[in-house]
């Protein structure tokens, strides 16, 4: 017994040991190594070394494995958080900040260079700022566009869609889009949102002041209404429940971009970030027509692409939001100060030159929206694709924040309603929109009864603190 | 005295390390969120920390979701009892010797079955239906390693669900489960088809329909009637998991400490197969039983968390969603950690509750 005790002891302090010798060193020996949480797309690190190049004294050492929320904010208030990490958005920098780990880089970014106020994209600005602050400044920036598939629309002799097609023209033309049944069938269009109706309205979750909450509002309803059509009257998308469904297919993947390149899709709303996955799709089938004899006939069916802005009301201007993965800086972090710089580089020369050359959407500084870009293989329509998201970037709004109530709350609770709607198709939409305003305002008065400055503002607005009385 | 002073020393000595270690990371932390159910502790730095007596308590009485997760989580619990006679009855099974041994014509009848799975397989996969392929040739290795190694390879091919990464086989069923492509509901559609039964499979995780019916939600909910659902779903694959689990075991070892007497006795009497496992197995198995039954409860109640994160997200409409879940948007989501230890310790509440009625009454049932 003895003897095995002693066995397993040395074996322990063996693999103690070995852990010692192998655990890795600092990232840089002669530098001031930044740690940046983010995706794990490898166009990062050459960022990285963009950055590197720039600055002899910093490096970047990315964490894909934390790049989530809730390990952000629970790994920054407990003081082991990143330098830098990735936001998606202004409901996730409204989180960031609400948590305190979000620094003002207001001040810093006017002298140095990446202010939101010259220095980027107007339509963002409620991406990387709250209430006048700034905190982040976009990594890219992105607008999502029709793109459709000109090979699908040319086999069933169905023209391609129109600039500024308006949302009836959209329907019918998903209608003759969408064709057969079952696992096979084509549907005219990936799965569309209430929020994408409800933006090409320019709808807004809460009133100018942030007191009230816009759920039930008549737009909202219509919103959910067109949704509602889309997937049960119209059925020319499908909803996220049939999504989960078809995941798990071949293909390319089992995303809805890679099942649009597969042929299911006839079009698509997606940014144009998206086409390193068209061009790996567009090559794939490119060698596969190679490998079977190049008939010239079935030339046409390799993934051709088109592109115009997305559908708006008739009558109404076009109008989308439009978003920023931007990055931020650890407000509890040791490198605040040097951390700067790499912000500084998200607004220069070098960086937009990557994000171009990598199609990752557009660089943050309008300035440098073109440099570096390449026509791209004609079949993807690259060139178009680019034009449209500038041109959509001209009609982009971000919604408007409220400080008494997370922007994450608000999405959490429509996410169930819709998915409510989802599996019931009988459901009448004033009731679940009822529903979930009931549901934020009692957030809403719970988030006032714990913050006495939150409480002894919104009074302020409001004359009671009591949510719903004013509405 | 002395001696017996210096071998509590040391037994304590030894056991240090253990206690730290649940001092340091269970015990304070429990205490921690025990005292935080009872404030406004928030992640949120302009939410200041202070004392609200019973008011998220109160709260969470209030909060709709509450009850409807709460009603999730029970429903999620009845397949408890399907596990647990799972469990006995596989025990049964698997106390029995098998052997299929036989010295002159072991390899060749070995050889026999390899083949014949390959062949089956291989048939079945040209012919197009792959993930038919794989289930024979699970099944015939299954078979294979039984051939070769009695039941001793049933046990242990048994107990591998509990030993296998959670997340791992979550991610796992819910391919399986997939409603279009998923393996399930190939060989639903397979039955169907040869029993010309015209009926859909089953939606699996993206349905909401559900063995009862209905649903207890607001707004006139429909949840598309009987059928199986997201729930059903999650329920099975519990079932799979807990089977062939540590509840196996325990009855295993339960089975094992039967006098054989007993059995004996009730041949004499002429007592059949039947009569033998009602009046001798069961009413032996009572203690194991009231412990897996007791431990079942409190790991249902407690359960569902990886199934919603990985699965579901909570859905569909929420039905998916528990109170473990719950306690984790509630803490991480809204950032509001105080609510969250609230749910917490109802939830504690509730299981320290029903342990102390199955004790009472289950055990004097036992006794």
């Amino acid at each position: 017994m003895k003897g095995t005790i002693a066995i397993v002891f040395g074996g322990l302090c063996c693999l103690s040991a070995v852990a010692m010798i192998t655990r890795p060193g600092p990232a840089f020996t002669n530098r001031l190594g930044l740690v940046r949480t983010t995706d794990s797309n490898p166009n990062r690190t050459k960022e990285s070394e963009g950055f590197a190049a720039l600055n002899p004294t910093l490096g970047i050492q990315l964490d894909y494995s934390s790049n989530n929320i809730q390990k952000i904010i629970v790994q920054c208030s407990s003081g082991v958080g990143p330098d830098l990490y990735d936001t998606y958005g202004g409901t996730q920098m409204q989180t960031y900040v609400s948590s305190g780990i979000a620094q003002d880089v207001t001040k810093e970014a006017k002298a140095m260079g990446f202010s939101i106020d010259g220095d980027t994209w107007p339509a963002v600005r409620g991406e990387l700022s709250l209430e006048g602050v700034q905190y982040s400044y976009p990594a890219n920036v992105n607008a999502d566009i029709l793109i459709y598939n000109k090979s699908l629309f040319d086999r069933f002799g169905v023209p391609y869609p129109k600039q500024n097609i308006t949302w009836d023209e959209f329907f019918e033309l998903a209608k003759k889009m969408t064709r057969g049944q079952g696992p096979t069938k084509v549907y005219g269009m990936t799965p569309l949102s209430t929020g994408l109706f409800y933006e090409s309205m320019r709808g807004e979750i809460f009133s100018p002041d942030g007191t009230k909450l816009l759920i039930t509002g008549k737009q909202m309803q219509k919103a959910f209404q067109m949704y509602h059509d889309l997937i049960f009257k119209y059925k020319v998308a499908p909803s996220s429940l049939d999504m989960k469904a078809m995941a798990g297919q071949g293909g390319w993947g089992s995303g809805s971009i890679n099942q649009f390149c597969d042929g299911r899709f006839a079009m698509i709303n997606v940014g144009k970030w998206a086409l390193a996955n068209f061009r790996t799709a567009h090559k794939d089938q490119l060698e596969k027509w190679e490998k079977t004899g190049k008939d010239p006939e079935k030339r046409n069916e390799v993934l051709r692409l088109g592109s115009v802005l997305l559908p708006h009301h008739a009558g109404m201007k076009p109008c989308y939001t439009v978003s920023a993965r931007s990055v931020t800086i650890n407000a509890l972090g040791p490198h605040k100060k040097e951390a700067l710089q790499f912000m500084k580089f998200l607004a220069g020369k070098e960086y937009s030159t990557i994000v171009n050359e990598a199609v990752d959407a557009l660089p943050g500084n309008p300035k440098y929206a073109n440099i570096g870009l390449t026509e791209g293989d004609p079949d993807l329509g690259e060139m178009e694709m680019h034009r449209n998201t500038i041109k959509a970037m001209d009609y982009g709004y971000q919604r408007r924040l409220s400080p008494f109530l997370l922007a994450s709350d608000v999405d959490r609770i429509l996410k169930v309603q819709i998915s409510r709607m989802e599996s019931d198709p009988s459901l009448n939409i004033p009731d679940l929109l009822s529903d979930a305003q009931q549901e934020l305002e009692d957030l809403m008065q719970r988030n006032l009864d714990r913050d006495p400055k939150l409480r002894e503002r919104y009074k302020q607005l409001t004359g009671s603190d009591r949510v719903g009385e004013n509405r | 005295m002395k001696s017996s002073r210096k071998n509590i020393g040391i037994a304590l000595l030894f056991l240090a390390p253990n206690l730290l270690g649940f001092m340091l990371f269970t015990l304070v932390p429990v205490l921690l969120s025990l005292g935080g159910s009872f404030t406004t502790w928030s992640l949120r730095p302009s939410v200041p920390l202070e004392f609200v007596g019973f008011g998220n308590y109160i709260s969470l009485f209030k909060d709709k979701n509450f009850y409807f997760f709460l009603y999730n989580t029970v429903y999620l619990m009845l397949g408890i009892p399907i596990s647990i006679a799972g469990s006995l009855a596989l025990a049964v099974v698997l106390n029995q010797k098998f052997e299929f041994k036989k010295k002159n014509t072991q390899v060749r009848n070995e050889l026999f079955l390899a083949m014949l799975i390959a062949g089956a397989s291989m048939t079945l996969w040209i012919a197009g239906s792959r993930n038919l392929a794989l289930v024979a040739f699970t099944l015939g290795i299954v078979a294979l390693l039984g051939f070769r190694f009695g039941s001793i390879s049933y046990r242990t091919m048994l107990y591998l669900p509990f030993f296998t990464a959670g997340a791992g086989t979550v991610l796992l069923w819910s391919q399986l489960f997939n409603p279009n492509f998923g393996l399930i509901n190939e060989v639903i559609r397979g039955i169907f088809a040869v029993l010309h039964i015209n009926a859909e499979a089953p939606g699996w995780l993206t349905s909401t329909k559900s063995l009862l019916g209905f649903l207890p939600l607001p707004s006139h909910f429909n949840n598309g009637g009987f059928g199986l659902g997201a729930r059903e779903a999650i329920m099975f694959m519990g079932i799979w998991g807990a089977i062939g689990g540590n509840n196996m075991l325990l009855y295993l070892a339960g089975l094992s400490s039967i006098s054989p007497e007993l059995y004996e006795a009730a041949d004499i009497d002429g007592a059949s197969n039947w009569q033998r496992f009602r009046h001798i197995t069961v009413p032996q198995l009572a203690p194991t039983t009231f412990f897996i039954v007791v431990v079942s409860t409190i790991g249902g109640l407690q359960g569902g968390f990886e199934q919603a994160r990985l699965m579901t997200e909570g859905g569909p409409a929420g039905i998916t969603t528990t109170l473990s879940y719950y306690i984790y948007t509630q803490g991480f989501e809204r950032l509001d950690l105080g609510y969250g230890c609230a749910v917490a310790w109802v939830l504690f509440l509730m299981i320290l509750g029903i342990t102390l009625v199955n004790w009472k009454y289950g055990k004097a049932e036992v006794d």
